[in-house]
């Protein structure tokens, strides 16, 4: 089981996404927004995963995306978006930076459980 | 662009209103939470505490003409909305966060109001939903 680390301001898909994921046996840190969530990130031993939302308020997801891809200690763990409304070229852009996955909102838990399951 | 909350992840059920959204999929919010219904309690009562420092940031910034404003505001109440398969809400959230995002504001009025409607209809379905008497 992993250490995912999910990082929304919305508490409604935050308690989502931990619930879902704590019921399937991962161990889940949250964050609700952009500064924390790259706090959390850094942390050791490292998450094994990172859910973010792409739009958060104060500090765009992309902003956290690239921090974290661009950062030593994090480029290494994957990153799966979170979106309410992304296009096709946002979404190409996000996986330009390097998420793993682009998942909408609202969520479907099966998507998640997949996309998680593929990045690990 | 108009987000089809109607039609592009989940089945209609019942109770259309306004422009034929849902105000709230149970069928849907129960896919969403896994079948959990629990768990669907819980996001109702998030749900429903955010709702007054939503609306009073939307209200704050119809009044004050401030559209940047508006969009973030009316962005959070639709991801929430959305997540909680609140068509009806999430749908006059996505109209003022157009606007919001376009910077004209003609109609927002009329658009607040619409979205008043729908919260003042779906709020009882999610306080039965937690399960409080």
């Amino acid at each position: 089981m992993a250490t995912v680390l999910v990082v929304d301001d919305d508490r409604v898909v935050s308690h989502l996404v931990t619930s879902l994921l704590r019921e399937q046996g991962h161990k889940v840190l949250t964050a609700y927004d952009a500064v924390q969530g790259l706090m959390q990130a850094k942390r050791t031993p490292p998450v094994d995963a990172i859910v973010l939302d792409i739009n958060m308020p104060g500090g765009s997801g992309e902003d956290t995306l690239k921090k974290i891809k661009m950062s030593t200690r994090t480029s290494n763990i994957p990153v799966i978006i979170l979106s309410g409304s992304i296009d096709s070229q946002g979404q190409e852009r996000v996986r330009m930076l390097g998420a793993d996955a682009v998942l909408s909102k609202p969520l479907v838990p099966e998507e998640l459980f997949a996309a998680l399951t593929k990045a690990l | 662009m108009q987000r089809r909350y109607k039609s592009s992840r989940y089945p209609m059920s019942h109770n259309e209103i306004g422009e034929c959204w849902e105000d709230l999929d149970e069928a849907a919010l129960l896919v969403v939470v896994g079948g959990n219904r629990a768990l669907a309690g819980e996001l109702a009562v998030l749900f429903l505490d955010d709702i007054e420092p939503r609306m009073k940031e939307i209200n704050i910034a119809v009044t004050e003409g401030d559209a940047v404003r508006l969009r973030a505001g009316a962005h959070a109440l639709r991801g929430s909305a959305a997540t909680m398969t609140a068509q009806s809400v999430a749908a006059a959230a996505e109209e003022l966060e157009t606007m919001g995002l376009s910077g004209l504001l003609d109609g927002v009025q009329r658009a607040l109001e619409k979205l008043n409607a729908a919260i003042a209809i779906l709020r009882p379905r999610l306080v039965a939903l937690t399960g409080a008497p």
